[in-house]
């Protein structure tokens, strides 16, 4: 595996006094899909959110241990969040495009982090990043009418449009196809799989065959424990551990 | 076979008998709810709308030149000249006791409406011509119908004599009856029927105006700061709590608060819009903090999370993404807020707003009384006119709220459109 | 062992392929079998039953892929439960394929009828017919427990088999050299030698099957 873009060490997540992850020790290799499976309330999508500090908003939870991103601890006084977050993207599970128009929508990053020195600049890279979504097409003619007028996956592609309009290092996706029906979750597959070329993308989800699908690790965790990663071919088809067996056949125990 | 009539079971007649006595109650409390407003409205409609006409009397003036000089017009004595010609009208008229009834005919104003008629317009001096001056309050109430005639005479406020006069005057179409445009456009006066409206709505206006720049931009400003960026401790939680009591203190309160305050510490001009303004703002704030607060927890978080999530800054998040969506429901909590301190008399009665203001004010500076004072001070004097007056500015008032309403829901829905 | 999945009915589906296949592999024992004793007694009555015998073989291979396939397209299994599926299908064909080398020993025996002095080669047939018929048994009991250990102790039984077809087939030349006459008859035995040692052959496929369910990794043909 190339050099870790991500690499946690022990890493360790409180809820008040209720711990949510033990000692976490994962490595997430760069422009590749990493998937984090595991049953209701293992910590995937805990340890998702710690690597954007998405969890600071939460004033009980508590982080311990290291996660360097490209080298750097994120959770280091030193760095600023902000800037952290303008280059680690993060795409939810329900679509939550702004009330604003579609344009706006994937501006807004743009706008806010002064990425862009002309009108015509932002332009085309509305239009690349609504491209690279595979949304282009559909919305290149309504640009100003407004993004929840769209469908759920297309509010989806949007969503992930704005988060790629800034060109972050690495793309968090917290299950994004969880409310989509299944065309709508095939066509953001495709997506995800073109999207990796330049994007390093780490993806929580229920369904194991979703991660057998598209990425190319998988880790699954279980009660807050890093039970198993490896690749994704191996993981599915012949695991090293029991647990990860028992719940990628669906068994109980 | 599945039966799903009504004899099924599952309890279904009670239930339904239950839903039916339910809706039943609820169709009696609306009833009667907006019959106590209809009987309230038709009430005072009824009462008020009187004031719409005005009635007027026609006098033969002398004007000539031996009365009234052209180059001094204001050195005229214009109540003799219309108490002459009032005597010129009906010359019968001996006995001292008469000729002030007579006199009572024209109301007080008329001397002074007579000699601003002659400054606007000099054409009319210079020679006898009947003009059309205001008649008295009684006169006017009379005429419209509103005195009964066929009381005995101890018991009315006109005696049988001048009914005869007014008899005579209607037969020679001396007196008519025309739109009362002074109503809207004048001052308090101590006559009824030329007291006007125009000064209590521009001074209820005026402290309006300053209520609403003072608290709606404090109110929500704060409503946010204490939503989305205090920390939740117990301080935060305190702040809260004496808000929302805030918001339950008695409105006379504040106007002691601003008469010790405004008016004596800091030694602002009493009765003044300014302090009025004050007064209400600081009572209106806890209402716009307690609604904008609502407004901003009913934003979806998913919003603010995403924006977050690329990167903006806590006060971007706010400012950019939950602000815009929750400002119409801020509005309307300000307008609620609003539409109590349009009818508060309690503190502006404290602050000095209850004097008897006859000049329309200008600036936020000078002495104004409000709409709702003014409706007391009707309300609370003891000429007959009056009261009609006084249901007439309810109307007023009534009508300044639901255009306030208007404003509102016009602002909310272009707002709501920007999605 | 494996513990119990949530979904009740993938066990059962599972244990009816698994069953399928432990009486497809009864059946096909039987006919080997079958097949050693009418070679012995030369009945050959007894043929026209073993082949008919055999379409209800090839049938219980179909019904085993059928199974299969439905698991696979609506249970999507995993791991263990993709193998175990995958390589059912691979089992009923190597017992298909014994099913048929044992039909065309029966068959054989129509043509050896006549001639009576192949004696003591065909009884090292016998002896050979006897192996795999209990390497067989073994390789259905070490699929039905999963038992990896019994799967390459048969393939470990392999060589006598073939030790076996090697003496035959020197037997039969040097038969041939001495008598002439009776080459026809010792040709016949030399095939069904090779017949045997195909079983043989395909029991130990088996084996390594059963070995590649169990640990997803292959198991060496020879030790």
């Amino acid at each position: 595996m190339s050099e870790p873009i991500i690499a946690a060490r022990d890493v360790d997540v409180f809820y008040a006094e209720k711990q949510a992850l033990f000692g976490v020790d994962l490595d997430i290799a760069a422009k590749q899909v990493t998937s984090l499976i595991g049953p209701s309330g293992c910590g995937k999508s805990t340890f998702l959110r710690a690597i954007n500090r998405m969890n600071d908003l939460i004033p009980i939870c508590r982080f311990s241990g290291s996660l360097k991103i490209d080298g750097q601890d994120v959770y280091d006084p030193a760095v600023d969040v902000v800037a952290l977050r303008a280059q680690v993207g993060m795409v939810f599970q329900k679509p939550n495009p702004f009330p604003k128009s579609i344009r706006e929508n994937v501006a807004y990053g743009l706008k806010i982090h002064k990425m862009t020195t002309s009108k015509s600049e932002l332009d085309d890279r509305i239009e690349t990043s609504l491209k690279s979504a595979g949304l282009w097409d559909e919305v290149a003619d309504r640009l100003d009418e407004p993004g929840n007028g769209l469908s759920g996956g297309q509010q989806q592609r949007l969503c992930i449009a704005r988060t790629i309009a800034v060109e972050p290092r690495v793309v968090l996706m917290d299950e994004p196809c969880s409310a989509l029906d299944p065309i709508a979750t095939a066509v953001i597959e495709e997506l995800i799989d073109e999207l990796r070329q330049d994007f390093t993308i780490v993806i929580v989800t229920h369904s194991m065959q979703q991660a057998a699908r598209i990425s190319q690790r998988t880790a699954f965790f279980h009660l807050g424990k890093l039970v198993e990663v490896g690749d994704t071919d191996a993981v599915f088809t012949n695991p090293r551990e029991e647990r990860t067996q028992n719940y990628i056949t669906g068994r109980i125990g | 076979m599945i039966d799903f009539s009504k004899s099924a079971g599952f309890d279904l007649a009670a239930r339904h008998r239950a839903e039916t006595r339910f809706r039943w109650v609820g169709r009696i409390a609306i009833l009667i709810s907006l019959g106590f407003l209809a009987w309230l409205l038709v009430t005072v409609f009824a009462g008020g709308i009187g004031t719409v006409r005005q009635v007027e009397i026609a006098v033969s003036v002398d004007l000539g030149a031996d009365n009234v000089d052209p180059s001094d017009i204001r050195d005229a004595s214009f109540g003799k000249l219309v108490k002459s010609g009032l005597r010129g009208m009906f010359p019968t008229v001996k006995k001292r006791k008469d000729k002030k009834k007579l006199y009572n005919l024209v109301s007080p104003e008329g001397a002074f409406e007579l000699e601003r008629r002659a400054i606007a317009d000099p054409s009319i001096l210079g020679e006898v011509r009947p003009v059309w001056l205001t008649a008295s309050d009684d006169l006017s109430l009379f005429v419209r119908g509103k005195i009964d005639g066929a009381l005995p005479e101890d018991q009315r406020p006109i005696s049988d004599k001048e009914i005869a006069w007014i008899g005579q005057l209607e037969a020679a179409g001396q007196i008519r009856q025309v739109a009362n445009w002074r109503f809207l456009t004048g001052g308090d006066s101590r006559e009824p029927e030329i007291a006007g409206i125009l000064a209590a709505l521009v001074g209820s206006a005026l402290s309006l105006g300053v209520c609403f720049l003072l608290s709606f931009p404090l109110g929500i400003m704060a409503a946010t700061y204490l939503e989305e960026f205090a920390p939740e401790n117990r301080l935060s939680d305190v702040i809260e709590v004496n808000i929302n009591n805030l918001a339950a203190v008695p409105s006379i309160v504040f106007g002691l608060l601003g008469l010790s305050i405004f008016l004596g510490a800091m030694g602002l001009p009493r009765s003044s819009p300014l302090v009025g303004g004050m007064v209400l703002s600081l009572m209106t704030l806890p209402t716009i903090i307690i609604a904008a607060r609502a407004s901003l927890k009913s934003v979806p978080p998913s919003i603010k999370e995403a924006a977050l999530a690329l990167g903006a800054t806590p006060v971007q998040a706010v400012f950019h993404h939950v602000f815009p969506v929750a400002l119409p429901g801020m509005l309307t909590g300000a307008i609620v807020g609003m539409a109590r301190a349009l009818g508060d008399t309690a503190p502006l009665l404290m602050i000095g707003m209850v004097a008897f203001i006859v000049d329309v004010p200008k600036s936020i500076l000078e002495p104004a009384t409000a709409l709702p004072v003014q409706i007391f001070l009707w309300a609370d004097s003891p000429e007959r006119a009056f009261a009609e007056k006084t249901s007439a500015a309810i109307l007023v008032l009534l009508l300044f709220l639901i255009a306030m309403n208007l404003v509102a829901i016009l602002m909310r829905r272009k707002l709501e459109q920007r999605f | 062992m494996e513990s119990e999945h949530i979904v009740g009915r993938f066990d059962k589906d599972l244990t009816k392929i698994k069953n399928d296949i432990l009486k497809m592999g009864a059946l096909v024992n039987a006919q080997i079998k079958g097949a050693t004793d009418a070679l012995m007694e030369l009945d050959t009555a007894e043929v026209d039953r073993l082949v008919a015998t055999d379409r209800k073989i090839n049938g219980m291979a179909k019904k085993v892929h059928n199974r299969a396939e439905r698991l696979i397209a609506l249970r999507q299994p995993m791991a263990l439960d993709l193998r175990e599926a995958l390589l059912a299908i691979k089992i009923a064909g190597e017992l298909e394929r014994i099913g048929d080398h044992a039909k065309s020993t029966a068959k054989r025996v129509r043509k050896l009828s006549d001639n009576a002095n192949a004696g003591a080669v065909l009884n090292s047939v016998g002896e050979m017919s006897a192996k795999v018929q209990a390497m067989l048994t073994d390789v259905l009991l070490a699929y039905r427990d999963s038992n990896i250990e019994l799967a390459a102790e048969i393939r470990d039984r392999d060589p006598e088999v073939d030790d076996l077809n090697k003496s035959i087939f020197a037997g039969a030349i040097t038969a041939i050299g001495e008598n002439s006459a009776d080459a026809e008859t010792l040709v016949h035995v030399i095939i069904l030698a090779r017949n045997f040692e195909r079983v043989g052959d395909h029991v130990v496929n088996m084996s390594r099957q059963v070995h590649h369910i169990v640990t997803g990794k292959d198991l060496k043909a020879s030790a």
